[in-house]
């Protein structure tokens, strides 16, 4: 594991992937590309590489993410080169198209899913499959300061709706840009496949460090609930008020680690597909309910 | 010096449990006194008998099986209504007819065209409609709204609420003849009325979700998620599920998140608790703490009535609750988003 390398494409949530990457690989091996720029250099904030140009084809990983609608070139360029790739979605025009490039990489390129590594994702979703009966509602609420696109973030709300709740019947969404040029906020609520109904917002609207997560899934015979304001750490400064998670292994960290050992161990068929596909059709039915002011079926 | 001017007030109906909290708050309140008491159910006049037993300073109060026999009462000058949602029109209607003003229970009514008629029979009879949506007097949420007007978060963008409870709603409130409608007509107009309240804008749109799913026997809706556009395109959204466990630490809440231009505000009406824990029993108690919310919603109807102004909230705020409800239920019929308005 330790002999890879990773080239960082696009500059979403950079300091959280580099700092994963720095867990699992030497520093030397990890190298951020922005080829705006001239001249190599070197990250001095992060401690690792920056190169300019695409290297030439070669075994590592490309993790990318950035401007979504410059994505799909990133990401059939590191697969041209022969590189395993972590692609953060959306990372395509459309469902299929995102699909079709899903399958045809025979499992070298994985789709960024962190909040299936996010411990109390994970645990909630855990918790509620048992002992709550059947599932009758499903909320996720996620506002935080912006640190990647909205779509990327509207997919991770979707992510977490998924994961809590299972394959999503109908979605519908309104989108908005409250404060900023671009969209910064979504509500949307819908339906289940069991029928039960759910609820997410994601918003980087909100100002300073403020954040609210809410993890809720209601059943028949009890509830699974969350509130990341009452169950972080608050640190009060000159700076303001400030919310912060506490982990030791972060789940960017986790994924990375999991998605490494599977291809170390030969596993072609990606194992995120199937976790990914449900949430990629949830992902892009918000996004014509978005563009049409409609329900759309799933 | 005289003693100060109090409303006398007639209790029509202890249908819905709020008018225990009503009449509590009358036997505060300087500027209240109960007069008199209606039910057609004798138990329940029974119960209000003991809470009166149990107060140093009852009034004697009269009591009818008929509320329009207490209607006749000349010294009456003002009820409140808490019976079946069925019923608040006619009795509305009737207490206006016999001149009384009228405080009347949430949600105002089944249809719009009964919201108009109560709000024109209290017009013509020169008498003031309340509606009573005691979660504007919660502290939280009074100090919250003078933070807003104030400008501390600048305008608003957007809100999302929620007003959760229990699944121990019976009787009436699951019959939708006399209801009219489960957790959508029961709760989504506290929600709706502080955020109108907050915003001074009213709602244009609504796509609503709604169904029968924690207690699949009954005969009307109790979970049910709304997303919301107000005037002015402020994204809002209401969650007013009954769906809590039957165990949950509290009998349910009222939750409301404002984000602003400037900055963002939330509140828990029912946050203001103290949590009690007993190693013999394996629930939890959380006691509220805050101060009554009935109370000063009574103490806003008695004064203004008595300085001869409109109380804070009126009927028509109740109606704007209906026709928000009337849209959610609209919306899960047609499966698209609703715009409303267009009668306003």
């Amino acid at each position: 594991m330790r002999n890879r390398t990773v080239l960082l494409v696009g500059e979403d949530n950079l300091a959280e992937r580099v700092e994963a990457y720095k867990r699992i690989l030497s520093p030397e091996a990890i190298t951020i590309l922005r080829p705006s720029g001239g001249g190599e250099g070197r990250n001095t904030f992060l401690g690792v590489p920056v190169a300019h140009e695409w290297p030439g084809p070669g075994d590592g990983i490309a993790d990318i993410a950035g401007e979504v609608s410059a994505r799909p070139a990133a990401l059939r360029r590191a697969l041209d080169s022969g590189r395993q790739v972590v692609i953060h979605p959306p990372f395509g025009d459309s469902l299929a198209n995102e699909a079709e490039v899903l399958a045809a990489s025979g499992g070298a390129a994985r789709v960024a899913l962190p909040v299936h590594f996010t411990h109390k994702y994970e645990s909630a979703a855990q918790s509620a499959r048992s002992g709550i009966g059947e599932i009758i509602t499903v909320r996720a609420i996620r506002v935080m300061p912006p640190a990647q696109a909205w779509q990327q973030s509207l997919f991770s709300l979707m992510e977490a709706l998924v994961l809590l709740g299972g394959p999503l019947q109908r979605v519908y969404a309104k989108a908005a840009a409250l404060t900023s040029s671009d969209t910064d906020t979504v509500f949307c609520n819908g339906r289940y496949a069991n029928r039960a109904i759910l609820y997410g917002e994601m918003s980087g609207a909100y100002p300073g460090h403020y954040r609210k997560e809410v993890i809720e899934v209601t059943g028949r015979d009890g509830m699974v609930e969350y509130d990341s304001n009452a169950r972080s750490v608050w640190m009060a400064s000159e700076s303001g008020l400030t919310l912060t998670e506490a982990y030791h292994r972060s789940p960017y960290e986790k994924m990375v680690a999991a998605y490494i050992q599977a291809w170390d161990a030969g596993d072609d068929t990606s194992p995120t597909l199937p976790d990914a596909a449900p949430i990629m059709g949830a992902y892009w039915a918000a996004m014509s309910s978005i563009a049409q002011n409609e329900v759309v079926a799933i | 010096m005289s003693a100060p001017r109090a409303l006398n007030i007639g209790a029509v109906s202890f249908d819905h449990g709020h008018q225990n909290g009503y009449v509590s708050a009358i036997l505060e309140l300087p500027s209240a006194n109960l007069v008199a008491a209606s039910d057609t159910v004798p138990e329940q006049l029974d119960a209000m008998r003991g809470m009166l037993a149990a107060h140093p300073e009852a009034p004697e109060v009269k009591v009818f099986s008929d509320y329009r026999e207490l209607l006749e009462l000349d010294e009456v000058e003002a009820v409140s209504i808490c019976s079946a949602n069925a019923d608040h029109a006619q009795m509305t209607i009737d207490a206006a007819r016999a001149g009384k003003h009228v405080l009347c229970e949430k949600p105002l009514c089944i249809t719009l065209e009964e919201a108009d008629a109560m709000i024109a029979a209290c017009r013509e009879a020169g008498v003031y409609l309340a509606t009573a949506y005691p979660c504007r007097f919660g502290p939280v949420a009074w100090q919250a709204k003078q933070r807003v007007d104030a400008g501390e978060i600048g305008d608003i963008l957007a809100m999302q609420g929620t007003n959760h409870l229990r699944p121990f709603t019976e009787g009436w409130f699951i019959d939708p003849e006399r209801s009219g409608g489960g957790t959508i007509r029961d709760h989504i107009v506290h929600v709706t009325d502080l955020m109108r309240w907050f915003t001074g804008k009213e709602i244009v749109e609504v796509y609503a979700e709604g169904d029968t799913l924690k207690r699949p026997h009954i005969a009307v809706d109790d979970v049910a998620i709304l997303v919301e556009t107000f005037e002015g395109g402020i994204l809002a959204s209401t969650d007013p599920s009954w769906n809590r466990p039957e165990n949950w630490t509290k009998w349910g809440n009222v939750y409301l998140r404002v984000l602003g231009t400037r900055g963002m505000i939330e509140f828990e009406l029912t946050g203001q608790a103290v949590v009690r824990t007993e190693s013999t029993s394996s629930s939890v108690t959380s006691i509220d703490t805050s101060e009554s919310m009935n109370y000063y919603l009574l103490k806003d109807f008695c004064e203004a009535i008595i300085a001869g102004r409109s109380p804070l909230v009126t009927g028509k705020d109740g109606r704007a609750g209906v026709e928000a409800i009337l849209a959610a239920y609209q919306s899960i019929e047609e499966g698209r988003p609703v715009r409303i308005g267009a009668r306003r």
